[in-house]
């Protein structure tokens, strides 16, 4: 099974795009929509696992805020984005206007590989759920899929996007640390006495992804992960946003923007 | 047209090593460069350092990536040949811990067509060498004449900032053979996360670019400018046509632009057309005209 699907063609445009929706979800949680023609010029290069530079700043902030794609409507040629404030750019973003104009660049990085006629799950936590919605719409066709997304939980945290997903798949499962919604604890007490998978598809934080990963592992499981790491460019040039990887017996740094930022979860360091 | 080191430069704006890549090359008409600066290469391939290796900061970041990169051979067999078939000249930024493995760098080179090499002497992200070479005047004459010795190549020398006297090292490097000069490299810097109370960089150090450290390099490069003959390059923190018209009218014969491509991957060329129009505005025929023409004599 190839769960490998890394493109070496760079075909990412940078241009202004419009906003046309920016919308609170859920708390320090907002979701952007851009109408961005521009990203549709190869669509196989358009991938869940992607994502796209939000040139936000000015003189005083200089680097753009990567962002995934969480949903891609190849009808209205609009990309839907899902962001949580976290600092100063992405609280800039949420003040952003319909009809405000920003710069982009996209698409970037190396989405997740497409699977056909596997049993597959998927499994997302907290602001790490976006990405895996174009990829459940993407294969829960051609895949038998589970979804399994977690949170915090509380006023605070509370689970975001579970309708989108139910929409797409009957098999959502959802759980909370606080059991304010689904069950009570982390994603992987739900999972662990499923039917196993033929492979995991795993976004969120990088505890979870570790766990996940080790999971799988002990399972005979593949998996893929997509994980963040501080960047510049986003898109190769600086070398900045290394991740460890196994290269034979010993490691190599290589680049979250351009190698992932969907990897082989056995192959990281975590 | 500039005539760097005797090499023609279509004109005179060049990319800072370590800030433009492959992917750069399909966002910006690298036809269209003075000349194209790589990443710094080294003899044999360097892990790098670990991350996180990039903090943002006012004005500027902090990167310690530490020179990651495949390695002369690699590189000549599957990396300079993308890079020279633009026809625009191709600068070789050599990096090494010793000094042996600076001249073997530069040896390694010398049968390929690039244009010119840049003598990294002043990366701070390095443990052994790098910076250490490029702090004392003594040992940075001794790096440079060694390199020449071997080199085919007309030499830059990349100067630190991170010194007492610029003006020492580069009279050091004229000395020692340097053809010309390309300053600044980043200022030693560091950025504490005050959630975690640690460095935010896994180095603890960093170099500092963009914005924040432009006045910093005009007054180097106005200096140093003053202080050699041989042409000086001019970088640190331009982000539009007006900032390199101040490193013009600092000194430099040419400019390079690093941090400004990443807050928006055009602007090389949009200060090339930038400067452009400056000349044609100021009915200004030749840029000599304004290079060095602050100084007070
Ligand atoms: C490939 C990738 C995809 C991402 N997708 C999403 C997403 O879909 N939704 C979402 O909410 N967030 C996502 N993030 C995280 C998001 O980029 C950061 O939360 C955001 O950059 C924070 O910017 P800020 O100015 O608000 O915060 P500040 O903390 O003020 O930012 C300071 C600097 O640190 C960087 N930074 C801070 N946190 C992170 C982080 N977690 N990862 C990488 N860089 C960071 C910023 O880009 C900036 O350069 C993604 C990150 C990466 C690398
Ligand atoms: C991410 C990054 C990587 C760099 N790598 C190198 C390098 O390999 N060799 C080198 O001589 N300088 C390197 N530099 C320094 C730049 O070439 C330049 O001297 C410095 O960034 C100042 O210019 P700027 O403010 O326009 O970026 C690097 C800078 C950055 C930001
Ligand atoms: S962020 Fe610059 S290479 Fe990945």
């Amino acid at each position: 099974m190839n769960i490998d699907c890394r493109s070496e063609i760079f075909n990412a445009v940078y241009f202004e795009t419009k906003i046309i929706l920016n919308k609170k979800i859920a708390p320090s949680v907002f979701e952007i929509k851009i109408y961005a023609p521009d990203f549709f010029s190869n669509l196989f290069c358009l991938k869940a696992g992607q994502f796209i530079n939000f040139y936000v700043g000015d003189k005083a902030m200089l680097l753009p805020r990567p962002i995934s794609i969480c949903e891609i409507n190849r009808e209205s040629f609009e990309i839907r984005v899902v962001y949580r404030v976290a600092g100063l750019g992405t609280e800039i973003m949420s003040k952003l206007k319909n009809n405000d104009k920003l710069f982009v660049m996209g698409p970037l990085g190396n989405g997740f590989c497409y699977l056909k006629n596997k049993r597959v799950w998927i499994v997302g936590g907290g602001i790490g759920t976006p990405p895996l919605l174009q990829l459940a719409k993407e294969i829960n066709n051609s895949c038998v899929t589970e979804i399994f997304l977690g949170f915090r939980g509380g006023t605070d945290n509370p689970p975001i996007l579970t309708d989108d997903f139910k929409k797409i798949c009957g098999n959502v499962f959802v759980a909370t640390e606080d059991g304010s919604v689904g069950t009570k604890g982390y994603v992987s007490d739900v999972f662990a006495d499923r039917k196993k998978p033929d492979h995991v598809y795993a976004c969120g934080p990088m505890p979870m992804l570790s766990a996940v990963t080790e999971w799988a592992k002990s399972n005979g499981v593949s998996v893929s992960v997509s994980v963040e790491e501080r960047m510049a460019c986003g898109y190769g040039a600086c070398v900045g946003c290394a991740v460890r990887i196994k290269d034979g017996n010993t490691f190599a740094y290589k680049k979250v923007c351009r190698d992932g930022p969907v990897f082989n979860g056995e192959h990281i360091f975590f | 047209m500039s005539v760097i080191c005797g090499i023609n430069w279509k004109t005179p704006v060049t990319t800072a090593s370590g800030t433009f890549s492959r992917e750069s090359a399909a966002l910006v008409d690298v036809k269209r460069l003075g000349a194209v600066t790589l990443k710094g290469v080294s003899c044999e391939p360097w892990h790098g350092n670990p991350p996180p290796r990039i903090a943002e900061t006012y004005g500027g970041m902090l990167n310690s990536v530490g020179l990651q990169n495949i390695g002369a051979d690699e590189f000549i067999k599957n990396e300079l040949p993308f890079w020279l078939r633009f026809g625009t000249p191709v600068i070789v930024n050599l990096a090494g811990h010793t000094v042996d493995e600076y001249v073997n760098a530069a040896k390694k080179f010398n049968d390929t067509p690039v244009e010119m090499f840049e003598l990294n002497i002043s990366c701070p992200n390095v443990d052994m060498g790098g910076m250490a070479f490029g702090t004392d005047a003594k040992t940075a004459g001794h790096v440079v004449s060694e390199v020449k010795k071997v080199s085919a190549k007309p030499l830059i020398v990349k100067l630190s900032p991170n010194v007492t006297d610029i003006t020492e090292i580069a009279r050091a490097a004229e000395a020692s053979g340097a053809d010309a000069i390309s300053m600044i490299n980043t200022i030693l810097g560091m950025k504490i996360d005050i959630t975690k109370r640690k460095p935010l960089l896994a180095n603890t150090f960093g170099g500092l670019s963009g914005p924040a450290v432009k006045p910093v390099a005009v007054r180097m490069v106005y200096q140093v400018s003053g202080a050699v003959k041989i042409p000086v390059i001019g970088m640190g923190g331009i982000i539009n046509a007006a900032d390199a018209v101040e490193f013009f009218m600092a000194g430099a014969s040419a400019v390079a632009i690093g941090t400004a491509s990443f807050a928006d991957p055009h602007a090389v060329i949009k200060i090339i057309d930038g400067i452009g129009e400056f000349l044609v505005k100021n009915n200004i025929n030749d840029i000599e005209e304004i290079i060095g023409c602050s100084r007070i004599k």
